[in-house]
């Protein structure tokens, strides 16, 4: 690591959260349950999983866009994860205060963290059905008898851009717009690309956030293919132990979260309520496997560093640290070693939790949802519970948050989010009192 | 003052030849790229053409057999590409040659920004035997998983396998991003690795753009929504009736002037500036006031700090009426303009951004004026894969389904200059009054519901 560049300073106020998660429809709820320790983690119930070597989620439970979004042809056009992330970006725009308009619409940018091609379980049965009963694909009767039951909203719920394009649509986004897909690094990756975009003076307010949902048959098999998943499914509740000395894997989990983003000076004229400053962003590759980073940490290494150097801040500025904390064994590893490599002596005095043991791992959302969470904590001033720790890990020797409720003042918070494919982000967020212009 | 940022390396592959040279000659010569798809038997089929690379060998183009069964198609095309780019601009033979810190700084400070298609219908057809098995009893999906389906199944299919496989084969660990924006995917590509250059994050970025879109399914959507060609491909043409699928892929090494100043690297261009907006009106037909792309094309005027004057080629989306009607109305000002159809190359969709810059490969002594009347029928495969050049179809189709629709674009554009009047380095060609490209646009677009159309 080296080279770092400190920028001229811009500063991005977060104004606006919204989420929907296995612990809740909305960011009140899911809140309450982190403080409380309340699980969202649970069989699955949305299918059958029954003959799946893993049977339990977290699943988003009860939520009804239609309670969020009235305009019905929208939805239409949308699958289960496109309804969490309307559903938390109207939450957000509500909490801003703010919203787009005619006068305005141009300078709002849109960056989402979004998942791979959405094909609903039900479409692939539908044209296995159609065109490959015996278990091959025929393109040849594809062509002849395809034309006439292709549906558009198909094709359009599948695109990878689709929750994007619904998101302009429905609130009238005409400035700088994308969708990024760097696998459980998105939702971080987008936030930080929206603090880049206030920055350069791209946008003057960003709606930015993560949203995913691989839970069904072919996103579980998916992952059970690769052994990456939590076989626990007798104890729900505790399959989810990041740091753990006996985690076997994480928990798959779906949802969204979104936060307003808005340059620091404008958002105080207009007397928002500021969350925190989202005061930095560090990105890097791993660029040693797929699936791992390397122990050493090596990759989550610079983004952290970068992060910090991106914020103005040193490590003993830092409080708390929502951990990217997936309960597998090499990630946690991995993790801890990084910070220690880039904290020293002062990760012991960094308050640590993975929200995931409590609502699982919600993939391309869930660096957003976390960004959100640590925005939470600073405004609270309480800290959320890394739970089901009850064998620490000598090689995950951090301070976790393992308490309930755990009050304390938080100046400067982090939050990591790495991929599959080795991207690692991380975001760094102020407290608002500690911002002097 | 922002950094200067150069582009020192580029690769490209496409139905119209495996590196940018090829591909120029190839365009000059007005040579067709587009036939009958040979991936399957669409004899069949009423969509028959499209830009296919002709007798592929992944072999040839990525060494590593281990790799191929981790990777698709399109995957390897975008791996090629920037194989090819980050040889051409000499970036290993000179970390190479530093000192392991040097070099490991080197590797941090290098980004890699990919765009990509996000996907394919053909990936889930992996699970079609284990769906026979099953016969609709989803506790036998479940139970004969693990010896139906190949266990690297989601590892093969990750939208960010290209941006992954750059960063392990060079050990590249800048700042990176996967862009999954539709036919916006490849421009905004280059655009954030210009961004990240010239914030300081990184010194030097890879910037891919591919696509292999040429699958039945997609075909088969394309075709249903009207939106692919009856016969041939005729961009700005009164006759024009859809647009044809190609694939490919196109990659640029992005350098501050510094850091291409200090490795003596060879310039073959400037990145002058980009913007990226949406219109955000919902679905696949466009504004006809060309709203979207006139911002775009302005705030990327603005960010390179030139004016329309300046501009004396446009390599064009090509997508009907919104753009020529910008196009009518930048014209006045210009002193010059050529719209480049790009006859013989048929662009894909995400990779459209860098192959769009990185074609003409080396530049022209002159700009290129292909005729936007005539000859569109011997050459289809020029136009990008946009869906939009018959934007009523769309709509005529959804109004039959009872269905409203409208449009959703997201539009960027880049500006270049293909010398380099302020860098030390040697430019690769040198013109007296310099020569610029706005690359125009890029786009994503979904079906979604509106009451902007009735």
């Amino acid at each position: 690591m080296g080279g770092i560049v400190t920028r001229a300073r811009v500063r991005v106020a977060i104004t606006g959260l919204g989420l929907v998660t296995p612990l809740g429809n909305d960011t009140r709820t899911t809140w309450e349950a982190l403080l409380t320790g309340r699980t969202g983690i649970a069989p699955i119930m949305t299918f059958d999983a029954s003959g799946f070597p893993v049977r339990i989620g977290a699943e988003v439970k009860g939520f009804d866009p239609r309670t969020a979004i009235e305009d019905r042809k929208l939805l239409k056009f949308s699958n289960r994860y496109h309804g969490f992330a309307l559903g938390a970006a109207e939450e957000a725009i509500r909490d801003a205060g703010i919203r787009p308009e005619n006068a305005s619409a141009a300078r709002w940018g849109c960056v989402v963290g979004s998942g791979m091609m959405g094909i609903e379980f039900g479409e692939l049965v539908e044209a296995h059905r159609r065109f490959a009963v015996d278990g091959h694909i025929a393109p040849e009767r594809f062509g002849i008898d395809g034309i006439a039951g292709a549906d558009p909203l198909v094709f359009c719920r599948s695109q990878a851009n689709n929750g994007l394009s619904l998101l302009l649509q429905h609130f009238g986004i005409r400035g700088y717009a994308t969708a990024v897909h760097t696998a459980c690094a998105s939702g971080g990756q987008a936030v930080g690309t929206a603090v880049k975009l206030i920055r350069r003076g791209t946008a003057d307010f960003v709606l930015t956030g993560g949203f995913d949902s691989m839970l069904n048959p072919v996103g579980l098999a998916a992952f059970c293919l690769l052994g990456a998943l939590s076989p626990d499914n007798d104890e729900p509740e505790r399959a989810s132990r990041p740091f753990d000395r006996t985690r076997n894997g994480f928990i798959l989990g779906e949802g969204a979260g979104f936060l307003v983003l808005e340059e620091w000076n404008a958002a105080c004229r207009r007397g928002a309520r500021i969350y925190a400053e989202l005061a930095g962003d560090g990105n890097s590759l791993s660029s040693y496997r797929i699936t791992d980073s390397h122990p050493s940490g090596d990759g989550p290494i610079q983004a952290m560093a970068q992060a910090l150097a991106d914020a103005r801040a040193r490590p003993e500025d830092v409080d708390y640290l929502n951990a990217h904390g997936t309960s597998t064994p090499m990630n946690d590893r991995s993790e801890c070693a990084a910070v220690r490599a880039v904290f020293g002596a002062h990760a012991d005095r960094i308050a640590v939790s993975s929200t995931k043991s409590l609502m699982g791992h919600l993939i391309a959302g869930a660096g957003a949802v976390e960004a959100a969470i640590c925005a939470l904590a600073i405004h609270h001033g309480l800290l959320p519970l890394n739970a089901n720790l009850h064998e620490p890990d000598p090689e995950c020797d951090l301070d976790f948050v393992r308490d309930l409720p755990h009050p304390r003042r938080v100046g400067v918070a982090i939050s990591n989010s790495f991929g599959f494919g080795g991207s690692n982000n991380c975001v760094i967020l102020r407290n608002p009192e500690d911002v002097h212009i | 003052m922002s950094k200067k940022v150069m582009i020192t390396g580029e690769g490209a592959i496409c139905a119209a030849g495996k590196d940018p040279d090829e591909i120029w000659k190839a365009a000059r010569a007005g040579r067709s790229a587009i036939d009958a798809i040979q991936q399957w038997d669409s004899s069949n089929w009423p969509s028959r053409l499209a830009g296919e690379i002709a007798d592929l060998n992944p072999r040839a183009l990525v060494e590593d057999r281990k790799l191929h069964k981790l990777v698709r198609r399109t995957d390897l095309l975008g791996l090629y590409a920037a194989s090819k780019a980050i040889e051409d601009a000499g970036l290993i033979p000179h970390r190479d040659a530093l000192d392991p810190a040097q070099a490991d700084l080197f590797n941090d400070r290098t980004g890699v920004y990919v765009g990509g298609g996000g996907g394919a219908y053909q990936d889930q057809y992996d699970y079609f035997p284990l769906l026979t098995a099953a016969r609709g009893d989803l506790g036998i999906f479940g139970r004969q998983l693990a010896t139906t389906v190949n266990p690297m199944w989601l590892l093969r299919t990750l939208p960010n396998n290209v941006l992954c496989h750059i960063g392990i084969r060079y050990a590249f660990k800048g700042p990176n991003a996967c862009i999954t924006n539709h036919t916006a995917s490849g421009m905004l590509a280059v655009a954030e690795a210009a961004a990240a250059l010239r914030a300081g994050e990184a010194d030097r970025a890879v910037a891919v753009g591919h696509d292999s879109p040429i699958e039945p399914e997609t075909i088969l959507y394309f075709h249903a929504l009207g939106l692919l060609a009856a016969d041939t491909i005729r961009p700005f043409d009164s006759a024009r009736s859809g647009t044809l699928l190609g694939e490919g892929a196109a990659a640029l090494v992005l350098e501050t002037a510094a850091a291409a100043r200090a490795r003596g690297a060879k310039v073959r261009g400037e990145f002058l500036g980009s913007a990226c907006v949406a219109e955000g009106e919902g679905l696949l037909s466009i504004r006809t006031d060309g709203d979207g792309l006139v911002r775009a094309i302005v705030l990327a005027l603005e960010d390179a700090e030139i004016g329309p004057a300046d501009v004396g080629m446009i390599v064009a989306h090509g997508n009907g009426p919104t753009e020529t009607a910008h196009h009518r109305r930048t014209r006045r000002r210009h002193r010059q303009f050529a719209i480049s159809l790009g006859r013989s190359r048929h662009r894909p969709r995400p990779s459209s951004g860098p192959s769009g810059i990185s074609w003409p490969p080396q530049g022209s002594s002159t700009p290129y004026w292909p005729s936007t009347r005539s000859g569109m029928g011997m050459f289809p495969g020029s136009q990008p894969s946009a869906s939009w050049t018959r934007p009523a179809q769309p709509w005529q189709y959804l109004q039959r389904r009872n269905r409203r629709a409208a449009a959703s674009h997201s539009f960027s554009a880049v500006a270049l200059q293909e010398q380099t009047p302020h860098c030390s380095c040697e430019p690769r060609l040198t013109k007296g009054d310099g020569w610029w490209t706005t690359l125009v646009p890029g786009r994503a677009a979904a079906l979604t519901p509106s009451r902007s159309r009735a």
